[in-house]
């Protein structure tokens, strides 16, 4: 079994270490057998539609609305979700997903693949998170770190990832993240497949590769920071 | 009361305090006073001039290398220099001031990136040295192209930029300064530049960086620096370096401290350059220790790196030493809190052999190196994990660690019997 994993970007959305997903996938699908190939598509590349698992990450403002720009020529996005392929966006490659997104101060068209729209907080979001997944991924509890100054507003009835504990999120509903058929959005970063092996695991049976078990040191990943969130909620409540 | 007296008692306020904590952690007493200081007398940066006492000022800013450059720039221009250390902010600058004496006429100050525009409006100071710009604790600081705009504020109170020529965020900013002394190293961190900061287009890296669409591109070099450490200006050899520190970053901050001091003091580069070398390391940077308080009496040689590209330089120069490695991780707010960015450093790069992680974000870390193909050991203890280094053989150990992380190491070096090498000057 062979697993093609792109890249999306990751000169111009690798601000916050999102490229870390893929580097997570390909060691969890080597470790089952499967041999891997990752395209990391650069700014000016064509962005392949064959693949078996796409990722987006986090950018700045500017090369934020340079992705979503190039993402619009040819809709190759578009074609991926209409082939029933994963797609893991994060932070701004979340946002670029949607019906629309705001950056340098203008509201841009986004790729209208998530019934959502992202529009500036009062407030720049920064920390961890802890939340609830609302999808089985053998996981209680997930973990990462969110640092974005919009929200984004889902349309009624539209599902999220996860509900918060700790944390922003989506910034007003209480919740983190979008699941819409094979995509999925969040603001964590952590890389956010690094500190949750489950969510992980599930992309990768998304994409056919069966059951994936993650390394022993994975686990160990998502237990101590998943542990050192509840102690800290908990210093929270008790002051 | 008068301002005079303000100022005065500022002053004195400072010195007393200076004294007072000279027994406490060192670098209280590097920020104590200048707090004092300035709560007395919030314009005290400015107030100096007044007095009589105005020093001739090079401001040192930039994401990585602030420190390093601001000795290599203290050691030329003399003992009676006043210069801060590692205390960037405006009290860390504030106290140096208050202590400094009446013979003190030039100084060198690393300042915080956000702090530049106010701290040169108190001392307008000759020159700004801008090293370069990329990622760093995006958790706490704006990112990384909106802090540039924030640096290029400064424009209108200094005379003289000398800048890092490679580097497109410095470039894109720096219209607005009045003189531009452009200096070109032997290679660069371009990861986080590689949409044009001006129009967000695509730049093009050639033997020169240029916009494709707004034509923003890479200024013609007074001073450029080879890899081997030779310095030209305008294409035409003048001088070799020796900073005395390992890493061709290095060889860009000892021409780029340099060029700075022959604009700050009218001397000729030539002379200058013969004169920038560090020889005992920078606050632990770069140094090499002996460890005498281990059965094995191993040598251990310190390195600090705080971003991503602070760790692709640092590893990219140890990746041939005969040593065991041990990577040290914290995330307190002054390391930044988010640790993702560690999955950015390029570790399968690297000859891939035993490691050792450590610190308190050490499982971090760990899975990391995993992941890169790393034999990867966790100690969370910094000087368990050193002592554990020492137990495998080979006896020379070489440890990269982030901020906090190596403060507390060099915290722990009297508990290893750590003595500071003599007769070596550059560690690898």
């Amino acid at each position: 079994m062979n697993i093609k994993i792109v890249s999306i970007f990751p000169d111009v959305l690798g601000t916050y270490g999102d490229q870390g997903n893929a580097r997570v996938l390909e060691y969890l699908a080597r470790s089952t057998g499967a041999t891997t190939e990752l395209v990391s598509v650069g700014i000016n590349d064509v962005v392949p539609v064959d693949g078996d698992l796409y990722l987006l990450g986090g950018g700045e403002d500017g090369p934020q609305a340079l992705a979503a720009r190039r993402l619009q020529a040819g809709a190759p996005l578009q074609r991926v979700v209409e082939r029933g392929r994963p797609i893991l966006a994060i932070c701004a490659g979340y946002q670029i997903l949607g019906r629309s997104f705001v950056a340098e101060g203008k509201t841009l068209p986004g790729l209208n693949i998530l019934p959502a729209d992202s529009v500036p907080a009062t407030r720049r979001m920064v920390g961890e998170v802890l939340s609830e997944p609302l999808i089985g991924i053998g996981q209680a509890l997930m973990t990462g770190f969110e640092n974005h100054g919009s929200m984004t507003v889902l349309d009624d009835g539209v599902e999220p990832l996860a509900r918060i504990r700790r944390g922003s999120g989506n910034g007003r509903d209480g919740y983190d993240g979008v699941i819409v058929g094979s995509v999925i959005g969040s603001y964590m970063h952590g890389p956010i497949l690094a500190r949750n092996p489950g969510l992980a695991c599930h992309l990768l049976s998304c994409a056919g590769l069966g059951e994936v078990q993650p390394s022993r040191r994975h686990r160990q990943l998502h237990h101590e920071r998943a542990r050192a969130q509840i102690e800290s909620l908990w210093r929270t409540v008790r002051a | 009361m008068s301002l005079a007296r303000r100022v005065q008692l500022a002053r004195r306020v400072a010195q007393l305090s200076a004294a007072g904590v000279r027994c406490a952690p060192r670098f209280q007493g590097q920020t104590l006073p200048g707090r004092l200081a300035l709560a007395i007398d919030p314009d005290f940066l400015m107030h100096r001039r007044d007095e009589g006492l105005a020093v001739r000022s090079i401001l040192v800013t930039g994401t990585n290398g602030k420190t390093t450059t601001t000795a290599l720039v203290k050691e030329l221009l003399g003992p009676n220099a006043l210069s801060n250390r590692g205390s960037n902010l405006p009290w860390g600058v504030a106290t140096v001031l208050a202590e400094g004496t009446s013979r003190s006429r030039d100084a060198v100050f690393e300042v915080d990136e956000a702090y530049v525009p106010s701290v040169a409006r108190s001392l307008t100071p000759a020159v700004l040295v801008w090293l370069n710009m990329s990622r760093d604790q995006l958790d706490r600081s704006l990112e990384v192209r909106r802090l540039a705009a924030r640096i290029a504020e400064s424009a209108t109170d200094i005379d003289t930029l000398v800048a890092n020529a490679g580097d497109p965020l410095i470039v894109a900013h720096a219209s607005e300064f009045r003189r531009c002394l452009w200096v070109k190293g032997p290679e660069e961190w371009r990861n986080d530049a590689l949409s044009c900061p001006r129009c967000t287009s695509e730049l093009l890296y050639e033997t020169t960086w240029r916009c494709v669409n707004c034509g923003l591109h890479e200024p013609e070099a007074d001073y450029q620096v080879d890899a081997m450490g030779q310095l030209s200006a305008h294409g035409e050899a003048i001088a070799l370096l020796h900073p005395g520190l390992p890493g061709s970053f290095n060889l860009l901050n000892a021409s780029l401290a340099v060029v700075a001091v022959a604009a700050a003091t009218g001397g000729a580069v030539e002379q200058l350059a013969r004169h920038a070398t560090v020889t005992r390391g920078v606050e632990g940077r770069f140094t090499t220790w002996w460890l005498t308080g281990v059965e094995t009496t191993p040598s251990l040689t310190t390195y600090l790196a705080k971003n991503p590209a602070g760790w692709h330089a640092n590893l990219a120069m140890l990746n041939d030493a005969d040593a065991e490695l041990v990577l040290g991780l914290n995330a307190k707010v002054a390391d930044g809190r988010d640790t993702s960015w560690i999955w950015d450093v390029a570790f399968e790069s690297l000859g891939i052999g035993p490691v050792i992680a450590t610190g308190e974000r050490a499982t971090d870390l760990a899975l990391r190196l995993e992941v890169a193909g790393f034999d990867v050991t966790v100690e969370a203890s910094q000087r368990a994990a050193i002592r554990l280094a020492a137990s495998r053989g080979r006896n020379r150990i070489v440890y990269l660690g982030n901020y906090t992380a190596f403060r507390s190491l060099i915290g722990d070096l009297p508990a290893l019997g750590a003595i500071a090498a003599l007769g070596s000057e550059v560690a690898l």
